[in-house]
């Protein structure tokens, strides 16, 4: 009988009650419907100022340099040209990388961990995946700029270059801050969530589904690619959303790794910049109509987060469709 | 019952984390140790008011403000000095424009088209601002060529690096690096390497690469033509930006057959980097490594410094036999008006004592210095220091600084 | 009656079967292979994952493991000099800090998290979708863009869009206030997820007896959830510790900032001190920077197996 304390109700016994339908106090419950519309009005304030900070703090830039700051392919605060094309092609490249690496390598890993593994070890390599997934960004740049940096100059990059006889895409000397040494860390940092939020959409497949397909003779490969593939299609698309606005927006590892060079890459082992780590070391030392550029560039990074998310909201619902169709 | 005993063990986690992370702090406050009082930093320097300020800038001097702000910091129970950010130069001047730093670090001082580009319309003009200097170092070309050994200095001149700077001088082995240390590589039975030569620079709006370009400038006007500048130089492709002295000092460590420019004590704090220093041509035609002592007499040829033009606080390429052309003071930039009395009082304080050295009972910022490898002001630079914050005011024209140390 | 079977035509559902399981039989042999040379590439796949993610744990473990010890938890950084190059001290600064930050980031976002998640979970208005929607945006975003705008909004303040904020300058606020706005679409998203999972006879049984709705989510749906919701604040206090981007220009962090729980001055962070000590110019700085990782790393681990630990009960309790 807890909760019945309400003497409104207890006077006054509506017509309503005996159908069932409790009969709301107006003014008592108001409280109710204004503290959760207020708070949740007060985090939706936040964010239009969020926005509204980020846009208007670029619009001096965007007044001053207009759509050249989109196009141009020199970004110089000496000289005063501000063109992020250079940046934007190296948050697009580091990305790519990241995710080429890491989304079959992370479905894979899922399928292996849920089909393949015996059910102790099952336990033991998704919580090692749930650590790994939880390990900040700042411990990933700093293992990758004094660990995998130095293995990458001594090692791989030489052999690299060697493999592809100095022809693109390693033909320059190596150096250890590099793209594709910022994309392997991409996807180092990338790969538990992949992994994870994988294994999760794979167990919502239902037993049954799998264990029929096996019953009629399908083997494990035919079962995984047919049944719980497609079934898992909405959780995996999830996890290559999330994955990539991560590896877009990534900042303080990548600035560590990628060497602070806002040309564009000629090979994949010279350094480069990204729009989060140009903005990240240029911020504090810019003059006003600098900063408005620096301003733009984040407006640029979070359009393409945005897009990102969009695309795959509109894949999910798709594919949800598909499922129910199924 | 069962939903509560999960409630109470979520919450007993975080407050059991809580607790183990408050440990320090418990700890902490019950183990302060008490440094031994020190004449010099007690009589001048105490605060009879709390007080905090923090300052930011120039990585130039964070070697040393680091060491200076902890050390005054423990000796003073009223003032907190609650850090300095080593963000750069040109960071520097900014937080101190836009009110987030209290005193402003930076290598070269503060010019009205910094003002007018960095806070325009507040109205701020050079007079609204004292410059004091507070450090003096110099620049060292580190490189990092595999198989060399750090007794082998190569020999550059300003020609040789403007160019490698530039792009025109592009391998290691290009004959005018070759020439000019024909005798060096002989004696030392080694080749310069076939590389191309990757060249690091500062990321950041670097007072450092002020003193850097400016010193190309007026060593090799034919070839460096742009005035000196804090700003981020252009790189080529294969070249690698540092955020920082520290950043230009980690990739010069990690890359191989790359060169760059880092303040000096940045040398002695990272012994990797002392396999390659090079040796550079002062105004007397001298091949000179960087080394206080070396520092020194670069600054003995100018005696009177001023904060107010580029001729007056340079002091790269002077002539003197021994002289390190690549030289230069670090200043300390504060408002000249100061709205908060305490405040204001504590940052004089602090900067008085730094730009000073101490008797031999006492230590002061200087003595700090000469521990983090940076040279002693000269006396008649202190004693600049020392008038220029008598000029600095508080709420009401009182002058803050009240000192009776010589 | 055989000969009334011979006389009818032939079965297609029969005849189906029959070419399935030849086709079947053929192709086996092929099947199998395939099968084999794919679930093959799927635990190379997960080899290949471990690699690097081992090679992590190793380094963090071997170099930063010999850095604990009660003088590294409790003293504050000392400053290494020319004759002293080990002098590191400890990082005692950076854990009150982190400890001032996320404490008080997690004070604000749990009632505005917990609250927002109520209303999207309960109520179906536009301005519900939209707020979910906005959640959701808001988790995909960079970091450093809430960095920006508390950089703007707190540390430098002033006259904005006709609003006077207060300039309070590199502090504790500043980063607090980062954090918090980043928290509390994660602990939205989360708590909706649990709030909404209460069963809905237990809601109605509720209703039914006459209570209003505030007091069926104020006695029935929150204690019933409430384990799911401090997963969700578990969730977020382990994102919250372990960002750095929002907190590079609010805090004001530098290696030697000194200990304070003001909240109105500058401060240091953990996230923060690896990162400059990672970048710093002494070496065993950057040394120490490792013990400092795994440290975090721990933290961050105690709190994901909390996580963990809850949901499992929860799903046990379920059942």
């Amino acid at each position: 009988m807890a909760g019945v304390t309400d003497t409104a109700t207890q006077a006054a016994p509506s017509p309503d009650l005996a159908e069932g339908r409790p009969r709301r106090s107006a003014k008592s419950d108001s409280v109710y419907w204004i503290t959760l519309y207020g708070v949740s009005g007060i985090f939706a304030v936040i964010c239009i100022g969020f926005l509204l900070s980020v846009v208007s703090s670029s619009l001096p830039a965007w007044e001053k340099y207009g759509t050249s700051i989109l196009t141009g392919t020199v970004w110089n605060q000496s000289t005063g040209q501000y063109g992020a094309l250079p940046l934007i092609a190296g948050t697009l490249e580091t990305a790519a990388i990241a995710l080429t690496l890491a989304v079959p390598i992370g479905i894979g890993t899922a399928l292996a961990i849920v089909f393949v593994l015996h059910s102790r070890l099952r336990t033991f390599f998704s919580s090692l995946v749930e650590v790994l997934a939880a390990v900040p960004s700042v411990v990933y740049g700093f293992w990758g700029l004094l660990v995998l940096g130095p293995w990458f100059a001594s090692s791989v990059e030489p052999w690299l270059v060697s493999l592809f006889g100095g022809h693109f895409p390693f033909q320059d000397a190596p150096s250890t801050e590099t793209i594709l040494l910022a994309g392997c860390v991409l996807f180092v940092m990338v790969l538990p969530l992949i992994v994870a939020l994988t294994r999760d959409a794979i167990a919502t497949v239902p037993n049954e589904l799998v264990e029929g397909a096996l019953s009629v003779g399908a083997t494990r490969w035919q079962v995984l690619h047919k049944v719980v593939l497609p079934g898992a299609r909405v959780g995996i698309v999830g996890a290559i959303t999330l994955a990539s606005a991560r590896a877009l927006g990534e900042t303080v590892a990548i600035a560590l790794v990628i060497g602070l060079n806002p040309n564009f890459a000629h090979s994949l082992d010279s350094p480069a910049a990204t729009l989060a780590s140009i903005i990240a070391t240029e911020f504090q030392d810019s003059t006003p109509i600098q900063v408005a550029a620096l301003g733009a560039l984040a407006v640029i990074l979070m359009a393409m987060t945005l897009l990102v998310n969009l695309i795959g909201r509109q894949m999910i619902r798709r594919a949800a469709i598909k499922v129910t169709v199924l | 019952m069962r939903r509560t005993l999960l409630s109470a063990v979520g919450a007993t986690a975080i407050v059991g984390m809580t607790l183990a992370l408050a440990a320090p702090a418990l700890a902490t406050t019950h183990k302060k140790p008490k440094p031994k009082p020190d004449p010099y930093v007690t009589a001048d320097t105490q605060m009879t008011t709390a007080a905090s300020i923090a300052g930011g800038g120039s990585t130039f001097a964070a070697p040393l403000e680091n060491a200076a702000q902890a050390y005054y910091g423990a000796r003073n129970g009223n003032a907190t000095l609650a850090g300095y950010q080593a963000v750069g130069s040109g960071a520097g001047e900014v937080g101190l424009l836009n009110g987030s730093f209290n005193y402003g670090g930076t290598d070269v001082p503060l010019a009205q088209t910094d003002i007018n580009t960095d806070a325009p319309g507040k109205g701020y003009t050079l007079a609204s601002f004292e410059q004091v200097p507070v450090g003096l170092g110099g620049i060292a070309m580190a490189y990092n060529l595999p198989g060399f050994k750090s007794s082998v200095h190569l020999e550059f001149n300003a020609t040789i690096i403007a160019d490698i700077y530039k792009g025109t001088i592009k391998n290691w082995n290009d004959p005018a690096i070759a020439n000019l240390n024909k005798a060096i590589l002989k004696t030392a039975k080694v080749k310069l390497p076939a590389q191309p030569i990757k060249y690091v620079a500062r990321a950041d709006k670097s007072g450092t690469t002020y003193i850097f370009t400016n010193f190309l400038g007026t060593a090799a006007p034919s070839v460096w033509t742009t005035a000196p500048s804090k700003n981020p130089l252009t790189l080529g492709t294969g070249d690698v930006a540092g955020s920082g002295n520290q950043g230009v000092a980690a990739a010069v460590q990690s890359n191989a057959y790359s060169i760059g420019y880092v303040e000096y004590s940045y040398l002695l704090l990272n012994p990797s980097l002392q396999q390659g220093v090079g040796a550079i041509l002062n105004k007397s035609g001298k091949y000179v490594v960087p080394s206080p002592a070396a520092i020194q007499a670069d600054a003995a040829a100018k005696p009177l410094v001023s904060p107010a033009t580029l001729a007056l606080y340079s002091i790269v390429f002077l002539p003197g036999a021994t002289a390190y052309p690549i030289s230069g003071y670090t200043w300390a930039v504060v408002f000249k008006q100061q709205t908060n009395a305490a405040k204001g009082t504590l940052l004089v304080k602090y900067l008085d004592w730094l730009s000073h050295s101490g008797n031999p009972h006492s230590t002061a910022g200087q003595n700090i210095a000469k521990a983090q490898g940076y040279v002693m002001l000269p006396k008649n630079i202190q004693k600049l220091a020392r008038n220029t914050l008598l000029s600095v005011r508080g709420p009401g024209n009182v002058i803050l600084l009240t000192t009776t140390a010589g | 009656m055989t000969e009334l079977l011979e006389g009818l035509p032939a079965d297609p559902i029969l005849e189906r079967r029959a070419l399935v399981a030849q086709t079947a039989a053929r192709t086996l042999r092929r099947r199998t292979l395939v099968s084999h040379g794919m679930v093959g590439a799927c635990i190379v796949a997960l080899l290949l994952a471990l690699v690097p993610l081992v090679a992590l744990l190793y380094a963090l473990i071997s170099k930063g493991l010999h850095w604990w010890s009660v003088e590294f938890f409790t003293t504050t950084p000392a400053i290494p000099s020319i004759t002293q190059p080990n002098n590191i001290g400890g990082f005692s600064n950076a854990i009150i800090g982190t400890l001032l930050i996320v404490g008080c980031a997690t004070l604000i976002a749990i009632p505005v998290g917990v609250i927002a998640g109520l209303l999207i979970a309960e109520s179906t208005s536009k301005f519900a979708t939209l707020l979910r929607s906005t959640a959701e945006i808001m988790t995909g975003l960079p970091s450093i863009l809430l960095g920006i705008f508390a950089y703007t909004v707190i540390v430098i303040g002033g006259e904005k869009w006709g609003i006077t904020f207060p300039s309070i300058g590199f502090s504790g606020l500043a980063g607090a206030f980062a954090i918090a706005v980043l928290m509390i679409p994660i602990i939205m998203k989360a708590s909706e997820a649990s709030l909404r999972s209460v069963p809905l006879t237990v809601r109605e049984a509720g209703l039914a007896l006459g209570a209003r709705k505030s007091v069926v989510a104020r006695r029935i749906i929150i204690p019933t959830a409430l384990p799911g919701l401090v997963t969700s604040v578990l969730l977020a206090i382990s994102r919250g510790v372990g960002e750095t981007a929002p907190l590079l220009w609010c805090i004001g962090a530098s290696i030697y900032n000194p200990t304070t729980w003001d909240l109105k001055k500058p401060n240091s962070a953990i996230t923060m001190q690896i990162y400059l000590s990672a970048t710093s110019a002494y070496p065993a700085q950057r040394d120490s920077a490792w013990g400092m990782a795994l440290f975090l790393v721990v933290v961050v681990l105690i709190l994901s197996l909390g996580t963990r630990l809850l949901a499992a009960f929860i799903q046990r309790e379920r059942r």
